[in-house]
C-alpha cells in the first residue's frame, strides 16, 4: 500500500528509543524526513546516527518537552532543516504507576507536565505551520491506562485520560484546516518500559522473570506482547494519505486487552 | 508499506456495490484472491466483471440464511483452497422511529447484520484455525456508537455488532484469528444516496441540502469515499496489524463524539 508519505516531514518526540524510535524509523522507511527529540543528548545522538544509515534525512535536537522554549527551538530547527512539518507524533512521556495514596503531588505534576503540557506545547508549536500548509497529521501516543485506570496506575490513568480529551478537542478545532488528530493506544509493548515493569514485579513479588513476564502476556487475549514496530505501523497508517477521513479517533493496539465494546 | 497480502484469499459479503466493492478492489490491488457474494446474479456478475483482479469469484448467497452462509464459506474454500480474510460488510442502514418500523423489518436487519456475521464466523473458524490464523473484519455503521432518534433499527443492531466483535475477538484471539471493526459514517455510496432520498421524502430537505448539511455537520466538513473504508480494512487485514484485536477504527470525518 502506497501511504503517500514520500517527501513529508515528520516530528517525533521521545524518539531516542522504544516506541518513538520505531516510529521514526518506520516514517523514514516510508520516505519522510524526520526530526526527533529526547531529553538525553547522548542517547539522542546515538539514535540519530543509527537512523541516518543509508543517507536518511534525520535530525535530532535534545529537548525537554516540558520547556516551552525548548519546544519552540526544536520545532524551529525542524522547519529550518526541512522547510515544513506535515506530521507530529507526540510520544514523549513514560508510564508512572502508583496509587492515590503513594502518588505525591510532585509525581502527578511531573506526569501531567510531560504528557498533558508537553503534548499541548508541541501541538501549539506545529499548528501554525500546518495551518499555513492546510494539511497536517497529529498522532498522540496514549497508553491504555486512559481506558483502564487501575488503582495502581493513578498518575498515568488521570494523565492519559486528559490527553484523550485533548485529542478529541483539538481534532474538532482544527479539522477545517485539514489537520487530522488521532490517538494510538498501546499496551503490553516490548520496550525498556515494559522490561522495567517486569523487573519491578520480580522484585516486589519475589518471582522469577518467566513468572513476572507471563503476567503481562497472559493479560491480553492474543497472549503475547506487541513490538514497537507494530505500533509504528499503525501510526504510519494513521498519518498517511490512506487515512484521510479519520480524525478525533483513538485506535487500540493491545492484543485485545481493553474491555470497551465501543473503543 | 508492504501489507503482506499477496496470495491471501479474502471473502467480502455485500461486495457487489459501494463500500464492499471498493474493499474487494483494494484487497485485489494488494494481491488478494477475491470472493464476493450477492443475492442477485446480474448484479454479482457485473461486480465480478468490474473488479480489476487477477482472480475473483462471485457466489450467490443471502447472508440472512445460515445454509447460504455455510455454502458460501465452503464454495470459497473449494475454489481457492484456503480463506484468510473475511470482511462482513453486507447490510444496509435502516432509518425510522420505533412505531414506524415493522417487527419483520427489524428482525431481517438483525439477521443480516448480526446473525449473518455470526454464521460467517462459525463456518470460517475451522478453516482459519487449521491454517494457523486469519482476519475477520466487520463494517459497523457509526449509528452503533452514535444513536439517533430516527434510526432506531440501525442503532440497536449496530450496537449488537460491536458487542459481537469484542466477544468474538476474545474467543478467537488464542487461535490468531484477529477480529476487528471499521466504522464508517458520511461515506458517499449507494447506501447514503438512498438515505438522502429518504430524508428528502420524510424531512422535506432537497438532496443538495441533505448532502451539504451532512458534510457540514462533521468536523472535517466533507464526505468520505468507499476507498477510505477500503484502506482501513486493507490495513487491518494486513500483517502490519498483527497486534490489533477486538478494536475498531472510525472512518467518519470525526463524527462520533466519544473521547475513548
Amino acid at each position: 500500500m502506497d501511504l503517500g508519505l514520500r517527501g513529508k516531514v515528520a516530528v517525533v518526540t521521545g524518539a531516542s528509543r522504544g516506541i518513538g524510535r520505531a516510529i521514526a524509523n518506520a516514517l523514514l522507511n516510508e520516505g519522510c524526513a524526520v526530526a526527533i527529540c529526547g531529553r538525553n543528548a547522548e542517547r539522542l545522538n546515538a539514535a540519530v546516527a543509527d537512523l541516518s544509515d543509508n543517507g536518511a534525512r534525520v535530525i535530532g535536537v535534545p529537548t525537554d518537552v516540558t520547556s516551552e522554549a525548548a519546544v519552540g527551538k526544536f520545532v524551529g530547527a525542524a522547519v529550518e532543516a526541512f522547510g515544513r512539518i506535515d506530521i507530529l507524533v507526540n510520544n514523549a512521556g513514560t508510564h508512572i504507576r502508583g496509587t492515590v495514596e503513594t502518588t505525591t503531588p510532585a509525581i502527578l505534576e511531573a506526569q501531567l507536565r510531560d504528557k498533558v503540557f508537553g503534548f499541548f506545547a508541541m501541538i501549539q508549536a506545529v499548528l501554525p505551520v500546518m495551518e499555513r500548509q492546510r494539511d497536517g497529521r497529529i498522532v498522540n501516543i496514549v497508553g491504555q491506562a486512559a481506558r483502564h485506570p487501575h488503582p495502581d496506575r493513578f498518575p498515568s490513568g488521570v494523565t492519559n485520560a486528559a490527553v484523550m480529551a485533548m485529542t478529541k478537542s483539538v481534532a474538532d478545532a482544527v479539522a477545517r484546516d485539514n489537520i487530522r488528530v488521532n490517538a494510538v493506544c498501546p499496551q503490553y509493548i516490548e520496550s525498556e518500559l515494559l522490561a522495567s515493569l517486569i523487573a519491578r514485579e520480580m522484585r516486589e513479588r519475589n518471582v522469577d522473570r518467566a513468572t513476572a513476564s507471563a503476567g503481562f502476556t497472559r493479560a491480553n487475549p492474543l497472549g503475547r506482547t506487541g513490538t514497537p514496530e507494530e505500533v509504528a505501523d499503525l501510526v504510519s497508517f494513521l498519518v498517511s494519505d490512506r487515512s484521510n477521513f479519520t480524525t478525533g479517533s483513538s485506535v487500540s493496539i493491545d492484543g485485545g486487552y481493553h474491555r470497551y465494546v465501543f473503543g | 508499506m508492504n501489507l503482506g497480502l499477496t496470495g491471501k484469499v479474502a471473502l467480502i459479503t455485500g461486495g457487489t456495490s459501494g463500500i464492499g466493492l471498493a474493499i474487494a478492489q483494494r484487497l485485489a490491488e494488494e494481491g488478494c484472491r477475491i470472493a464476493i457474494c450477492g443475492r442477485e446474479r446480474g448484479k454479482l456478475d457485473n461486480a465480478v466483471a468490474t473488479l480489476k483482479s487477477a482472480d475473483t469469484r462471485g457466489f450467490i448467497a443471502d447472508v440472512c440464511k445460515p445454509a447460504d452462509v455455510a455454502a458460501l464459506i465452503e464454495d470459497t474454500v473449494t475454489a481457492f483452497g484456503r480463506i484468510d480474510v473475511v470482511v462482513s460488510n453486507a447490510g444496509t442502514h435502516i432509518a425510522g422511529r420505533i412505531d414506524g418500523v415493522a417487527t419483520e423489518t427489524l428482525l431481517r436487519h438483525f439477521q443480516t447484520k448480526v446473525v449473518g456475521p455470526w454464521e460467517l464466523a462459525r463456518n470460517v473458524a475451522p478453516h482459519m484455525r487449521r491454517q494457523g490464523g486469519g482476519r475477520f473484519i466487520v463494517i459497523i455503521g457509526q449509528t452503533g456508537k452514535v444513536p439517533q432518534a430516527n434510526a432506531i433499527p440501525s442503532t440497536v443492531v449496530n450496537a449488537a455488532q460491536h458487542a459481537f466483535v469484542k466477544s468474538l475477538s476474545d474467543e478467537f484471539a488464542k487461535d490468531k484469528i484477529l477480529v476487528n471493526a471499521v466504522c464508517p459514517s458520511r461515506i458517499k455510496s449507494p447506501l447514503t444516496d438512498g438515505l438522502k432520498l429518504y430524508n428528502e421524502m420524510y424531512l422535506g430537505r432537497s438532496l443538495e441540502q441533505q448532502e451539504s448539511q451532512w458534510g457540514a455537520e462533521v468536523p472535517l466538513g466533507r464526505w468520505g469515499t468507499p476507498d477510505d473504508i477500503a484502506n482501513a480494512v486493507a490495513f487491518l487485514a494486513s500483517e502490519r496489524a498483527a497486534f490489533i484485536a477486538g478494536t475498531n477504527i472510525d472512518v467518519d470525518g470525526g463524527h462520533q463524539r466519544s473521547i475513548f
